[in-house]
């Protein structure tokens, strides 16, 4: 697992997400955190704090016309969580949420430890816009980002009408549903809770909160700033067989097979996992099809999510590793709502037992039965995801799984890697 | 009309609303309530009352939808 220890961070197109860090062809040096100053020159400031909620409108306005949209995974437009916090009672709160819970995603990572003045651009902006003094980022206990963040808010000198602090979550998957975020800032545990309002309306402390994903943040700051061609940017992470991890910058519609090819990752042959581990298969003869956008095929089953494009060994059987997956995944519960709690595992351990090649004999009868089962029946969307992705596997790999049940065996070895690695990622280095 | 919503957070599987209002609502494999109906009448809508006030966690609920 060594060679996981550094990222790689490349572009598709003219970089502007990361502008200034990727200089280009000159550069054989390690990208560096981009400092106040170089990122100003690129990025100019945000908003000045006097006065700054009259331009609301003008700016809930351009980030609709940009489609800007959350990039945790739910893809829930920004500019009507900013208006709906903007029009709640209280006293604002804005929180970064930069506990990314999927355990192969990257993304926000590179971003903190390379553009976090884009991040906080974007957070300080919607602060001032809510006549909010205060900015909560909500980052796992551990993470690598941690100095980068306070070097950054550490530069913010001049933004001394809004306070920044960081608060540390568990490292555990479901840290980053915004249910927790809420729940862990107001003191209690941080675990997902039923949402009886939303956070906009009632989140930490009774107050009205804004929560957003660290990228959505730093696409705020973007668009604001750059309006129509920050249109559609989006961080991915490419992964390989490795679990070597490569940011790349690219644009909404580009197709996959560019991504990979930025990252330098030759997905020839192998099956690709789209948008998280809580994410789908698709075939290697999808990824030509395939694009970096909301729906990544016509299908709207395979979904963009985190953006994380995971290219899989030819040699592993799919039944394995999604096996592997939906344990780690069944293991994350927070073991508080039943179909969840009992479901996961239930799930998990029949997809075991097939990829042995030793099924129980209802084992593929109750795959069918139990996916859209546990679906919607948790306080957060932890089973939709476990359930999505080994959905995922009956429609992608359906034959081979059906040959694991009638117990044919399998020619492919069960050796493989990469289920749970959150693995200390100590930097970054140039492609 | 009012449609049940479960507190999966609160609930713990005892399957009295299950026993109250079977019309209405199953039990999945390991217990817990399948809202396989919402409440359309009068007669549905009491029942639906019924389980709700059933439910010693007071896990269950009956949310306005317009
Ligand atoms: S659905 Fe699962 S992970 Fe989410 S709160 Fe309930 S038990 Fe926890
Ligand atoms: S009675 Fe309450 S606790 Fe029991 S299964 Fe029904 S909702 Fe859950």
């Amino acid at each position: 697992m060594s060679a996981q220890s550094s990222l790689t961070v490349s572009s598709t197109h003219p970089p502007l997400t990361f502008a200034g860090v990727l200089s280009g062809a000159s550069s054989a040096a390690a990208p560096r955190r981009l400092p106040l100053r170089e990122h100003q020159m690129v990025h100019g400031v945000p908003l000045p704090a006097k006065k700054a909620h009259r331009h609301l409108d003008d700016a809930v306005a351009v980030l609709q016309h940009g489609v800007v949209k959350g990039r945790g995974g739910a893809n829930f437009p920004f500019a009507i969580k900013l208006e709906s916090t903007a029009g709640a009672r209280g006293n604002p709160l804005v929180v970064v949420n930069a506990a990314e819970g999927e355990p192969a995603s990257a993304k926000d990572l590179g971003l903190l430890l390379l553009a976090p003045h884009l991040v906080l651009d974007g957070a300080i902006t919607s602060a001032r816009l809510l006549k909010c003094k205060e900015i909560v980022v909500w980052l796992h206990h551990g993470s690598p980002a941690l100095a980068s963040l306070e070097a950054a808010i550490g530069e913010r000198r001049s933004d001394s009408d809004v306070t920044i602090r960081i608060a540390q979550a568990p490292d555990r998957f479901v840290s980053g549903q915004v249910t927790s975020v809420v729940q862990g800032l107001s003191g209690g545990t941080a675990l997902p809770y039923s949402l009886r309002f939303q956070p906009s309306i009632k989140g930490v402390k009774g107050r009205p909160t804004l929560v957003s994903n660290a990228e959505t943040y730093a696409l705020v700051a973007l668009t604001l700033q750059h309006r129509e061609a920050a249109h559609g940017r989006l961080l991915t992470t490419v992964m390989n067989t490795d679990g070597q991890r490569h940011i790349v910058e690219t644009v909404k519609g580009t197709p996959v097979s560019s991504v990979l090819s930025a990252a330098g990752v030759d997905a020839t042959g192998a099956p690709l996992l789209v948008g998280g581990y809580a994410g789908s298969w698709i075939t290697s003869d999808q990824i030509q099809h395939a694009t970096a956008d909301d729906f990544v095929l016509r299908d709207p089953a395979v979904r963009l999510g985190v953006a994380l494009f995971a290219v899989a060994d030819p040699q592993w059987c799919p039944v394995v590793v999604t096996a592997q997956i939906a344990s780690w995944l069944a293991g994350q519960s927070a073991g508080q709502c039943g179909p969840c709690t009992f479901g996961l595992p239930a799930i998990a351990d029949a997809l075991s037992r097939l990829a042995k090649s030793r099924p129980a004999t209802t084992d593929r009868a109750n795959l069918d039965r139990w996916l859209p089962l546990v679906r919607g029946r948790g306080a957060c969307a932890h089973p939709d995801g476990t359930a999505g992705l080994v959905a995922s596997l009956l429609v992608a790999y359906g034959t081979h799984l059906n040959d694991h049940a009638a117990g044919k065996g399998c020619h492919r070895g069960a050796a493989t890697a990469w289920p749970a690695l959150r693995s200390a990622i100590s930097g970054v280095r140039s492609r | 009309m009012k449609k049940i919503v479960v507190d999966w957070v609160a609930c713990d599987g005892h399957g009295l609303c299950a026993q109250m209002a079977p019309e209405l609502i199953d039990l999945d494999d390991w217990g817990f309530p399948i809202i396989t109906h919402q409440p359309e009448d009068q007669r549905s809508n009491l029942l639906a009352q019924s389980a709700v006030e059933a439910c010693p966690v007071l896990a269950l609920r009956l949310e306005r939808v317009d």
